[in-house]
């Protein structure tokens, strides 16, 4: 069995304390460090792009914040300006229809007056009509001219009876 | 010729140089060949893996850092964040011993872990280190080792004695384990490749099952090395924390 030759023990000791030495050396010396400072700039690399993206999330945020404050604004102002046109047609509208309302009531006593007026024409040409008819009936039933005030009188009289 | 076609002929060690310091014998064998080659293997595998400084590894890169991130995960499960210090050495063992066990699969290599020597300058080497780094950390406390806190005072003349025996069996277990998995491995191998010539055709049979036997070594290789590496922390981490 080549594993019990002792003769060989010595110069396999000797090659393997060699050989892990400088494999030890060169590991703790030359790879290690290397594949450390690779994994450690990716880490780092990693943690950056990590920050920044929260970074950026963050400002995401807060632009869609601004950007709803100033939706909720403009919808409270537009609010506000179609309450003022409405007021504003609304007392319009109302101001309108009371002018009418002036003008035609205006109009409708004016158109009263008139009438009021062609009736009091109408009446004191009736009172001269009757007066006239009134004297020439009397002349003619009883021969007796009668003077256009007595006339006048008589038929006053006799209408405010 | 019997010797020439024995299973246990690939294990012999062959002089290639014969050196000679002082009366000690340091000849470069096929041994130290293998040993000088996992070196090498090492170092070219991940200084060239890492050529690049890749911010996003290749595939070269990224099995280089899967082989630093096991390690490391594994240093950092079992001893914390005290095993630091000794994760090049847990990295150079698991490497080693790695590519010691998977360049001893390729044919007419040797595989210088199925030698009991080898295992055992390791073993011993990290039994004598854990030992002396569990006195200078904790000076005789360190003997609370063998008594774990909570146990009846009555049952220490039985404990102790089975707690120091197991503890001076670690080196023991630790390098018989990865060096008879690695002879057995091969020589498994070897006695049915001697089928697979001897039985002609009806060889297709033990071929198959060398296809499969030596699936299972190449796994066989890369655990036992992990285990290694793993029983290695548990140890640096008794003599460090005494009791997990």
């Amino acid at each position: 069995m080549p594993q019990m030759e002792f003769a060989d023990y010595v110069p396999q000791i000797v090659w393997l304390v060699v050989a892990f030495a400088t494999l030890y050396f060169l590991m703790s010396q030359l790879a290690l460090p290397r594949i450390t400072d690779i994994l450690e700039t990716r880490q780092r690399r990693l943690d950056h792009d990590l920050e920044l993206t929260e970074k950026l999330r963050d400002e995401a945020t807060a632009a869609l914040a601004e950007y709803e404050s100033a939706v909720a604004e403009a919808r409270g102002k537009s609010e506000l300006i179609l309450a003022e046109a409405r007021e504003s047609i609304h007392s319009e509208t109302r101001q309108r229809l009371d002018d009418l309302n002036a003008r035609l009531e205006g109009e409708i006593a004016e158109s009263e007056a008139r009438i009021r007026n062609i009736m009091t024409q109408a009446m004191g040409e009736l009172a001269v009509a009757a007066s006239d008819a009134a004297r020439a009936a009397t002349e003619r039933l009883i021969g007796f001219e009668v003077s256009e005030e007595r006339a006048r009188d008589a038929i006053d009289t006799v209408r405010k009876s | 010729m019997a010797a020439e076609h024995s299973p246990l002929e690939q294990f012999a060690i062959k002089r290639i140089v014969e050196l000679d310091v002082g009366g000690v014998d340091i000849s470069f064998t096929n041994s130290s060949a293998m040993m000088v080659i996992a070196v090498a293997s090492i170092t070219l595998f991940l200084m060239l893996g890492t050529r690049r400084h890749a911010l996003i590894p290749g595939r070269w890169q990224s099995v280089v850092e899967l082989a630093y991130e096991l390690v490391a995960r594994t240093v950092r499960d079992n001893i914390g964040i005290e095993g630091r210090p000794y994760f090049a050495f847990i990295f150079s063992l698991f490497m080693f011993l790695l590519f010691c066990n998977v360049l001893g699969l390729i044919p007419y290599s040797f595989t210088v872990t199925s030698h009991i020597i080898v295992t055992f300058v390791f073993a011993g080497a990290i039994f004598v280190g854990v030992t002396v780094l569990g006195f200078v950390r904790h000076g005789l406390k360190f003997f609370s080792l063998f008594f774990p806190p909570g146990v009846p005072i009555y049952l220490a003349p039985l404990l102790v004695p089975i707690e120091f025996i197991s503890y001076l069996s670690r080196p023991i277990s630790l390098s018989v384990r990865l060096a008879a998995n690695m002879m057995a491995g091969h020589t498994m191998l070897k006695v049915f490749a001697g089928f697979v010539v001897a039985l002609g055709l009806m060889g297709v049979a033990p071929l198959i099952f060398i296809v499969l036997l030596y699936a299972l070594e190449t796994l066989i290789a890369f655990l036992q090395a992990y285990v290694f590496a793993v029983l290695t922390c548990l140890y640096i981490n008794d003599a460090i924390h005494l009791h997990h």
